[in-house]
């Protein structure tokens, strides 16, 4: 094995995923460039959060990290060693993920017991005697061993998402990636499975990839959080720091965006209104991809990709002014006071 | 805003009667939207929310059916009228406003043909060519000559979503029904769409009943708020005093069980338990449970009564602590 002992759990290295997109009725095809140079690193038994809105690459860049697609350039790593060596040392690495899907009765088999499902990751591995695992895995996750005789269409949404847990879990992978896992759930439930993952980091040591559009999700259970747009990163930094103090427009849009439940919060709350939409991930703006909703564009925008620089603290963004923080403020003072008026 | 509601619902109650037995969707539900006001109405799955719109619409489809109750709009009954008539009120009194606009809009017809069709429905066509320009210029779409002759394919979430509004706001309704409008769209459109509706619906005095699952949308858009569970209003307060001084055990947990966005990282105080098995309601309170207060009156049904003007809550403890409801009736 090839892995290096000081290297982190999982690094995305420059990591390009490009689709083909055939010429159809109303668009002419091209390139799709779903994710477009991402880096990233993870630790064992860590969280890191990936926060974006539709198109912004982050449940493709889940797939390549479980090893579901391949990329088009760049390396994907598990403790330094490439998922994609070719022959048994990739193919090993690829197996140490696991992935949990928003759609939980989708991703269960309708026709196999709970129980059966769970039981797949070890036995893909050659384990015969798989019973004891399951029941011990579904007391973990806060179901009854019962439920290992159920079908999915007889448990809640709730229970099949953390049934779906279980099964991601039992074979003791080093990282779990989460893809929306807990959209599709109703509040209440959304904040027990998000506390239940934490108790079973703390227990089971696994690193979550835990990937959703929810900013104040992600914020409550990650220890680093990356925000994604339009295929590339433009600012990373650990939780504390990312929740005092976000740096690019697009992150604190995206924050000021994120409603509040607290009426006062809502009503005292300077707009930052982003004009449009996401342009599309086909045919991305030159230089700064956030350009075309920035409030601060300028000239340099439209000319000049802007690096990830270090912004200290361990907090880097992708943004050519350092203080858009204090501008996009002074942007949004004027029509606050307009609507403070109605 | 005068004394006559808009809409005044009374005692609904729809029922699906479903081959494993009757579910009751929407049981005895009463409220009352006051002109030009926001209400909003919250739940999680199966709280009876969605069908509650649909009752008022009278879009209630097979297995279901409306009741008993009154829906009254300026004082007429809609339950009492005949279809003709309903369908005349849809869109001139009532607009609609609901979560995935692919499904409100045709997919064959060209927008502005699809909005012509709703201002001949209630004989407008004359100026129909300019009063569709207008609406589509009024919800923001940049170019609305261009824009009236796309089709929804064409046209991304958000804006099909204000398309949507500007077709449920065409012929004025005095009140439009919006039943998770924004759910289906990314935040940073969600905030544009629903800045929007807050606009239009002041500007033209329409009063709005905003239904949704998302304790910061109601935060943002409402003046009152009633909160359901199971079937039934639990608890309705305006917007402030809701989230302030929430009395209900269901309303304090779902408060305190949200993720915020001004928060760090951290565990979360929960709500223990599911949403509740329509088909096997608990006696008595409905959120027993689940309620860390549950006491053994809790096996008798509570009302929904006043605590403090305004403010319903249908709990016993927080009655007893508020000094009204009588032990032992009902």
């Amino acid at each position: 094995m090839s892995t290096e002992p000081g290297a982190p759990l999982l690094a995305v290295d420059q990591v390009v995923r490009h689709f083909k997109v055939s010429a159809s009725a109303g668009s002419p095809g091209g390139t799709l460039r779903a994710v477009d140079g991402v880096s990233l690193t993870l630790a064992a038994g860590q969280t890191l959060g990936i926060v974006g809105e539709s198109g912004c690459g982050k449940s493709t860049l889940a797939r390549l990290v479980v090893g579901l697609l391949e990329p088009t350039a760049g390396v994907i790593r598990v403790r330094g060693g490439d998922i994609w060596e070719p022959g048994a040392a990739g193919r090993e690495r690829r197996r140490q993920f696991q992935m949990v899907f928003q759609n939980p009765a989708g991703s269960m088999n309708p026709r196999r017991s709970v129980g059966a499902s769970v039981a797949e990751p070890l036995q893909a591995r050659g384990v015969r005697k798989t019973d004891d695992d399951v029941a011990r895995m579904l007391e973990l996750v806060g179901l009854s061993p019962d439920m290992a005789s159920r079908m999915p269409h007889q448990i809640s949404g709730g229970q099949q998402q953390r049934a779906s847990i279980a099964r991601a879990l039992i074979a003791r992978p080093a990282l779990v990636v989460h893809d929306e896992s807990i959209a599709s759930l109703d509040i209440s439930l959304q904040a027990q499975i998000l506390n239940l993952l934490v108790d079973l980091q703390q227990s089971t040591g696994t690193a979550y990839l835990f990937i959703s559009h929810d900013l104040a999700a992600v914020q409550a259970i990650s220890h680093r959080v990356v925000v994604m747009y339009l295929g590339e990163v433009v600012e990373t930094a650990p939780a504390q720091d990312f929740a005092q103090r976000p740096l690019h427009p697009y992150t604190i849009a995206l924050r000021n965006a994120t409603l509040t439940p607290d009426p006062a919060v809502e009503r005292g709350r300077a707009k930052i209104i982003l004009r449009g939409d996401v342009p599309s991930p086909m045919n991305p703006p030159s230089g700064c991809r956030f350009r075309t909703r920035c409030p601060l564009a300028a000239p340099i925008c439209t000319q000049e990709r802007p690096a990830l620089r270090d912004a200290g603290e361990a907090h880097h963004v992708a943004c050519h002014f350092a203080d858009a923080a204090r501008r996009l403020q002074d942007a949004s003072a004027a029509p606050a006071d307009e609507v403070a008026a109605c | 805003m005068s004394d006559t509601p808009v809409l005044q619902v009374r005692q609904l109650t729809t029922r699906f009667h479903t081959p494993h037995g009757a579910v009751t969707a929407v049981d005895g539900v009463s409220f009352r939207v006051g002109r030009g006001e926001t209400l909003g109405l919250v739940g999680e799955s199966g709280s009876g929310k969605s069908v509650t719109a649909l009752s008022i619409l009278r879009l209630v489809s097979h297995p279901g059916r409306i009741e008993a109750g009154t829906v009254e709009m300026n004082g007429t009954d809609l339950l009492r009228l005949d279809e003709e008539a309903m369908r005349r009120r849809r869109g001139t009194e009532v607009g609609m406003v609901f979560q995935n606009p692919m499904t409100a809009l045709n997919p064959v017809y060209s927008v502005g043909w699809q909005m012509r069709e709703a201002l001949k429905a209630h004989g407008r066509e004359q100026d129909a060519t300019a009063l569709i320009q207008r609406a589509l210029a009024d919800v923001g779409m940049p170019d609305p000559v261009r824009q009236a002759a796309s089709f929804p394919h064409q046209m991304s979430g958000g804006m099909r979503q204000r398309v949507v509004i500007a077709m449920g706001m065409l012929n004025e309704p005095q009140l439009l029904i919006a039943d998770e409008p924004t759910t289906a769209l990314d935040v940073t459109i969600q905030a544009q769409v629903l800045d929007l509706m807050k606009r239009l619906t002041h500007d033209h005095g329409t009063a709005l009943l905003l239904i949704t699952h998302n304790m910061g949308v109601i935060a943002k858009m409402c003046d009152r708020v009633a909160v359901m569970y199971a079937g039934e209003i639990v608890e309705e307060a305006p917007v402030d005093e809701l989230f302030a001084h929430a009395r209900h055990p269901y309303t304090q947990g779902l408060l305190r069980s949200i993720p915020r966005a001004d928060q760090p990282r951290g565990k979360l105080p929960t709500l223990p338990g599911a949403p509740p098995d329509m088909g096997a309601l608990a006696v008595g309170c409905r959120f027993r449970p689940r309620c860390e207060f549950a006491q053994t009156r809790c096996a008798a049904h509570p009302d929904l009564l006043d605590a403090a003007p305004a403010h319903r809550v249908r709990c016993w403890v927080a009655q007893d602590a508020a000094g009204v409801g009588a032990p032992g009736v009902h």
